[in-house]
């Protein structure tokens, strides 16, 4: 039976269709709160039949949980293709194509943090040409507004905003690993998702953006914003990395990025891991 | 020799840019700044063959300088863009 489920996601609507894809999007928590009843504009349609055709490869990637898993992306004259492999085999275990348009067609795929990052990936997708994409960082919201920790994997981002829990009353955590942002109407604007990270955070709901804050790790707790070449070096390498060699996704990237330095201040954030650097933090960001 | 097509100018709030993507095998990424003098040069020369002596002449032209400074700018401009790997 072809089962459909919508999700309503940084006010964007897909549907995923395709046979037993109800009860593996059970099995993913976070998706839950996305879901909707409202009519969708893209649509992913998983068990379709893929014949393996070579592509341009752009990037390749293995996963952390499953360093065995190689996933590979690139592109077939106007098709974006993702694929995966076991290490030493041949054999595609999962393909993906989407030739443009709303709709990426999938072999079937029922692991369920592949089946995440797929999504997140199918998201990307559709969402990056409008100026919406995935931004990896820890999203602290406080007085109305939020704020994105952005780093390196293992910089401290969820034990910066984990400080920023326990010693800035009013603050509270919007999403640990891959928050929305957009640019709507002139303002900057995060949305949560169901994709978080190790830290289930999954929230429906929409900020404005008050600042970035690169952090780094250092010997004391010292801020400065950055110029307008120190912001774009800091928020690029945090935007889809998998979409960044497609002149295509890496040109709308670009526009988004543009938008967002114009309009919102980068800091850089050299800290400890101690309740001062988030104070320093706070009182620089809320000028307070 | 000509500028790259792939690379394009671009503001980067209110700067103006070119990003130089990383690839596959080498994923190291530039973002070069361009003064006004040298969007100017951009805009004149892309998509077209040119020759440093092209640049001093254009420089020439459209700046009050003597023809050694114009050289010395000329060949330096391309130099630049040539280091970058902008140039092909």
């Amino acid at each position: 039976m072809i089962e459909n489920l919508s999700y309503c996601i940084a006010n964007h609507v897909f549907t995923i269709s395709g046979k037993g894809m109800a009860s593996e999007m059970e099995k993913l928590n976070g998706f839950g709160v996305f879901q909707t009843d409202k009519p969708a504009e893209w649509s992913v349609e998983f068990g379709c039949d893929l014949p393996n055709r070579d592509f341009k490869l752009l990037n390749s990637f293995s996963f952390e949980d499953l360093k065995d898993l190689n996933c590979y992306f690139g592109c077939l004259d106007d098709t974006y293709v993702c694929t995966m492999k076991w290490t030493g085999s041949q054999d595609e275990i999962f393909r993906m194509e989407y030739s443009g348009g709303n709709v990426i067609k999938a072999t079937t795929i029922i692991e369920s943090s592949r089946l995440r990052f797929i999504l997140w990936l199918v998201f990307n997708l559709f969402s990056v040409p409008l100026g919406i994409m995935a931004i990896h960082s820890s999203t602290i919201v406080c007085k109305g507004k939020a704020n994105l920790f952005l780093g390196e994997s293992g910089t401290g981002k969820s034990t910066h905003t984990r400080l920023w829990l326990n010693n800035i009353e009013g603050s509270r955590l919007l999403n640990d690993d891959s928050p929305i942002v957009a640019v709507e109407e002139g303002r900057v604007v995060v949305y949560g998702s169901p994709w978080s990270g190790k830290t289930p955070c999954y929230h429906n709901i929409c900020f404005p953006v008050n600042a970035f804050v690169r952090l780094r790790q250092e010997k004391c707790n010292v801020i400065e914003q950055l110029n307008v070449f120190q912001a774009f070096a800091a928020l690029q390498p945090s935007t889809p990395p998998v979409l960044a060699y497609s002149s295509f996704y890496c040109d709308k990237i670009m526009e988004t990025l543009d938008k967002i330095i114009s309009k919102v201040p980068v800091y850089q954030l050299g800290c400890l891991p101690d309740a001062d650097a988030a104070r320093l933090a706070y009182n620089t960001l809320y000028h307070s | 020799m000509k500028i790259n097509p792939k690379y394009k100018l671009r503001t980067l709030a209110g700067e103006n840019v070119v990003f130089l993507q990383g690839e596959v095998e080498v994923k190291t990424s530039k973002l070069i700044a361009l003064n006004e003098a040298s969007v100017f040069l951009w805009n004149s020369f892309k998509d077209k063959d040119f020759t440093v002596d092209d640049v001093t002449n254009l420089i020439l032209s459209e700046y009050e300088v003597d023809a050694e400074t114009a050289h010395k700018d000329a060949q330096e401009w391309v130099d630049s863009l040539k280091n970058c790997g902008i140039l092909e």
